[in-house]
């Protein structure tokens, strides 16, 4: 079953006079519980399709379905309610609520669709054990390292179990061994629970423990 | 050069950071357009009692003969008013003048006779000089067509009963000695809307007020008015060295002393209102300015590590704030000044606000805000002095920054004072716990906000308070000292004080009066205008005749006695008043204690007696004699009000009956109530118990209409004011929570990502806004409180800054601020609801962010 289809997706952007097509009639397909990689230069428009993908914007032409919704149908509402229920992100720049703690990011999600606070409290707690960050609840993102910040946003991502996890550049922050072991990390999470991982990367260590992987270039598919 | 380089590179950082640098401008436009206004504001009014009152009746300047003002006789009066008139109009400072013959006469209608003030005017001439023209509302003005023609005040011809075209005939003693009369139809009623000048003042055409007087073309007075008021000092001194010695020029302060007081008095509170809304501004601006250079940590980081000076750091900042400084007092300027400008010539209405304002002498419902070229000049140089003093700290803190930690945006370990909120378990709510730590992880912007917030709210408690305590104390020593909460009296009673115009079965109502339950105590009392005669000297004063010892309980003068002792009760008497005396018959009290009088200081100095020296007062009777009486001065009381202690004297009831052969009633009842508050709703009850038709009850409101008005004006004022700090402190609000979520937008945009419904984001910022509208107002609560409860208990001495009024009975130098708690509530909850309102743009805009650019933005 397909996770991820897109038909001939294009984006434009303008900018006063200039006008940048940055997806050119993209067609992609990803089925659940793939471990894909979008990769290509810088301006090669992973990140524009990520941002689609995610329903963060929204394509100039062509159609989007994500979990089944194609994502043109939703309003700006349904498209909150679909990144909250279904798709996780992490950033290249972590982006966490600097004025959470490591726990309380993680829950932060799970209160939005109305879990439980014990259930909620035990699942975040269990999460971050499983990205190896036990005894750090409490910190604030300003206290931990890089590496463990985005360990953070893995565990955010992955913890309400969404169908797809949408990853921009996610290591490019860290050191190549965090970096290993982060990815490390995501593929036995993609494993164990079915999670479909899409990132964009242009990290060789990436590709390498990528399953699929997707060149683009100039706004194309390249292979 | 390098200065040049300096200030291209702020001219460019100010258009960088463009929604910024319109915040920061914003706020020093409208913090300086409300100071502008509000200056405009009262000065407006300043200058518009000063403009009608002049205008009405005695224009910017009069020249006398020397001496004339203080005896105006018709002896003084100039043999050659042609000569003087084209010397005065060769000066050059004077728009118009106008020859006036003035001099008392008895005026008399069908029925009545009352002492009046005649003008003798040029008709052409006096329209240049003043407008009492303009306030014809019956008939028509002079004419000099018509010698024989007269205009009346609506006062006097409503006590003399007479209409347009009815025939007044006017008594007087002519310059000669012999005795002038003249009659004289009625051409015009004016009504100025003060009862001094509508109650006084007849005016004639000037030929039929010489023949009157016997003046044979003499003029008693030039009243001038100035093309321009202001300039009204340098032409009092020209015009002083051109007449010389044998004339006095006296300006429109010395002419109408009372009045000067009273715009002093409200200069000196404008200067006071001015300040304490500069404190707010100032806050309020310093505020923006280092929240909007405290924003740029990294900027400055990334500069200091490519090797920029401090110093050069510190010197951008403070030009950035010169310019900005600089275009928002333009911007401030040109607002403020159209504001004023603008109201200026369509005029503020605030008659539906203020109903008394109209009958404040010189004041109508309209007020032209208007505002000085030296004025702005100095506002526009505090609010930009403000602006550079603000942007020090900031500039100072920018230098030394250091590099790393502002560039990675963590503040370094000395200043790493961040607050750790440990919530309440009821805060369980996210966004609420959000809200609450982007309060705490930014606690300089929280004190700065709650700082401009809580001046903004104590400011306008401390002004509300010192308005109240001047009203409250103003309205209790004027009850206490003479008039009480209520009065009972025969209705028309104090038109002219009339002897006849008594109550009747005076016990009798006196009893049911002391018997109703909010009565704590009730005097009776006889009341006349007296003329009180010295050796030397005579003098008008109103003579109270009370019962001593039930006055000690409605009034209070008697703790004001500095010299002497009060009235002593009268002894009873040794045959006791067989119950047919009256009918027409004096009570013969055997009154040995009875003929005493007490006075004020200032009525002793004038009529030069002592105390235990004997006075004579003289009185219209009732019988329609000329009554009089000798009384001992018992005591002398000093009250602090010049009116007062001027004009009003006490003895007793039993000297009073005997003076104005009143047998056995009084004019009034005196009341004192349980509840001054309740005065109305007694009143009210009052009349509708009165058996007798022609009594009527009044409150201390009718018989103190100045404090009433005085207690309107500051009212108004106090609204006008509450607006405009309500802008400055909403603009503040605003500001700070904008650049909250300017800085923010990334954590708002990475929500949104996240799902977020852009309604939990706008509720996040109002809960912000929420939290700090609250701890704000708590906080300048406790402050306003604190200032007020000081100046509670050591008073705030007005005398210190200026000769204060004491022309409005009770009003005294040393206010006592009172907050009143229906006064608190009012303000609190409107700038609560004011910073909630102030919230919902940056809210709006936090929840319409668009995620992805949100995103990338660092």
């Amino acid at each position: 079953m397909a996770s991820v289809r897109a038909e001939q997706v294009t984006k434009i952007y303008r900018q006063d006079s200039i006008v940048v097509e940055a997806l050119k009639d993209v067609d992609l397909e990803i089925t659940e519980g793939e471990f894909l990689a979008l990769v290509g230069p810088s301006g090669s428009g992973k990140s524009t399709l990520l941002n689609l993908i995610g329903g963060l914007d929204r394509p100039s032409a062509g159609r989007l379905w994500v979990a089944d919704a194609e994502l043109g149908q939703l309003t700006r509402r349904a498209l909150a309610e679909l990144r909250l229920k279904r798709i996780g992100f992490v950033f290249q720049e972590y982006n966490l609520i600097p004025v959470l703690s490591a726990l309380e990011n993680v829950e932060y999600v799970m209160l939005l669709q109305g879990v439980p606070d014990a259930e909620r409290r035990a699942r975040a707690t269990e999460i971050l054990n499983e990205v190896g960050l036990a005894g750090l609840e409490d910190r604030r993102p300003g206290e931990l390292s890089g590496g463990q910040q985005q360990r953070v946003a893995v565990a955010r991502a992955i913890v309400a179990a969404p169908a797809l996890v949408l990853a921009d550049e996610p290591t490019a922050n860290l050191d190549s061994a965090t970096g290993a072991a982060l990815m490390d990390l995501m593929r036995r999470l993609n494993e164990e629970k079915r999670v479909t991982f899409v990132f964009s990367t242009h990290d060789p260590m990436v590709m390498e423990r990528a399953k699929r992987l997707v060149r683009l270039k100039d706004g194309h598919i390249a292979s | 050069m390098a200065q040049l380089v300096f200030l291209k590179l702020a001219v460019r950082a100010l258009a960088r950071n463009r929604r910024r640098s319109q915040i920061t401008l914003l706020a020093i436009a409208v913090g300086l357009a409300g100071l502008v206004f509000l200056w405009g504001y009262v000065g407006g009014i300043n200058r518009q009692m000063i403009g009608n009152i002049t205008s009405y009746l005695t224009g910017h300047l009069q020249v006398h003969q020397q001496g004339y003002h203080d005896d105006p006789t018709l002896d003084l009066a100039f043999a050659d008013p042609g000569g003087l008139v084209a010397r005065l109009a060769a000066t050059g400072t004077v728009a118009a003048i106008a020859p006036r013959v003035e001099g008392e006469a008895l005026a008399s209608g069908p029925e009545k006779t009352r002492g009046v003030l005649v003008v003798g005017v040029d008709p052409e001439r006096e329209r240049a000089v003043t407008t009492l023209a303009r306030a014809i509302h019956q008939g028509a003005y002079l004419d000099a067509d018509e010698p024989q023609g007269i205009v009346l005040g609506s006062r006097v011809a409503e006590i003399l009963r007479v209409a347009v075209n009815d025939e007044v005939t006017l008594v007087t003693q002519a310059s000669d000695g012999s005795i002038g009369a003249g009659r004289y139809r009625v051409r015009g009623i004016y009504a100025s809307g003060i009862d001094l000048i509508d109650g006084l003042y007849v005016f004639l055409t000037l030929s039929a007020a010489q023949e009157l007087f016997v003046l044979e073309g003499r003029v008693t007075t030039l009243a001038v008015r100035l093309a321009d008021l202001d300039r009204l000092p340098a032409a009092l001194g020209a015009l002083t060295r051109e007449f010389g010695p044998g004339y006095e020029v006296l300006g429109w302060e010395r002419l109408m002393p009372a009045l000067a007081d009273d715009v002093e008095f409200h200069e000196l509170l404008t200067y006071i209102i001015l300040f304490v809304v500069f404190v707010v501004v100032a806050l309020g601006l310093a505020n923006t300015i280092l929240m909007g250079v405290m924003e740029r940590t990294h900027e400055f980081g990334v500069m200091l590590a490519l090797g920029t000076a401090p110093a050069r750091i510190a010197r951008i900042v403070l030009y950035e704030a010169v310019l900005l400084g600089l275009a928002g007092m333009a911007l401030g300027d040109a607002l403020g000044a159209g504001v004023v400008a603008w109201f200026g010539s369509q005029g503020l209405d605030m008659s539906q606000y203020a109903q008394a304002l109209q009958m404040m002498p010189g004041l109508t419902g309209i007020v032209y805000p208007r505002i000085g070229a030296g004025q702005l000049l100095m506002l526009s140089a505090l609010v930009l002095a403000t602006t550079v003093v603000a942007s020090v700290y900031p500039a100072w803190k920018a230098a030394t920054l250091m590099p790393v930690a502002a560039i990675r945006g963590t503040r370094p370990a000395l200043h790493a004072r961040r607050l750790r909120l440990r919530l309440p378990v009821a805060a369980r709510a996210v966004f609420a716990r959000i809200a609450l730590r982007a309060i705490a992880r930014n606690p300089r912007r929280a004190v700065l906000t709650l700082g401009a917030l809580a001046a903004g709210l104590a400011a306008y408690l401390f002004l509300g308070a010192l308005a109240s305590g001047f009203f409250l104390q103003m309205r209790d020593n004027a009850t206490d000292l003479v008039t009480g909460h209520v009065q009972i009296e025969a209705r028309g009673f104090r038109d002219e004080y009339d002897a006849k115009l008594t109550l009747t079965r005076t016990d009798e109502l006196l009893a049911r009066v002391r018997a109703q339950p909010q009565v704590a105590a009730a005097a009776p009392r006889l009341q006349a205008l007296t003329m009180v005669a010295s050796p030397t000297q005579t003098e008008p004063v109103m003579l109270y005749g009370v019962d001593p010892e039930a006055e000690r309980s409605v009034t209070r003068l008697h703790e004001k006695i500095r010299e002497g002792k009060y009235l002593a009760p009268a002894r009873p008497s040794p045959h006791p008043s067989p119950a047919r005396a009256g009918e027409g018959e004096l009570e013969r009290i055997p009154y040995t204690t009875g003929r005493e009088i007490i006075i004020g200081r200032k009525l002793a100095e004038r009529l030069g007696v002592r105390l235990g020296e004997k006075i004579v007062l003289m009185a219209p009777a009732a019988d329609g004699t000329l009554g009089s009486a000798a009384l001992r001065i018992a005591g002398i009381f000093e009250t602090d009000n010049e009116l007062l202690d001027r004009g009003v004297a006490l003895t007793t009831l039993a000297a009073a009956r005997e003076l104005l052969a009143v047998p056995r009633e009084a004019a009034t009842l005196a009341l004192r109530l349980t509840d001054i508050e309740a005065a109305e709703t007694v009143a009210t009850a009052m009349a509708a118990a009165l058996t007798q038709p022609d009594q009527q009850a009044v409150t201390w409101k009718t018989l103190l209409p100045e404090v009433v008005q005085m207690l309107e004006l500051i009212r108004v004022n106090l609204a006008v004011i509450l607006i405009v700090v309500f802008v400055v402190v909403a603009l503040g609000v605003t500001n700070t929570l904008l650049m909250a979520v300017l800085e923010r937008t990334r954590e708002f945009g990475l929500q949104l990502a996240l799902g977020t419904r852009p309604g939990l984001i706008v509720r996040t910022v109002l809960y912000e806004s929420l939290v700090l509208g609250l701890v704000g107002l708590a906080a300048g609560f406790v402050l306003g409180a604190l200032i007020v409860f000081y100046y509670h208990s050591f008073g705030f001495d007005l005398a210190a800054y200026a000769a204060a009024s004491r022309n409005i009975p009770g009003m005294t130098s040393v206010v006592y601020p009172t907050l009143v708690p229906g006064n608190v509530w009012l303000p609190m909850l409107a700038l609560l609801v004011t910073s909630l309102v102030a919230a919902l743009y940056p809210a709006w805009r936090a929840a319409h962010l668009d995620p992805v650019v949100a995103l990338r933005r660092t």
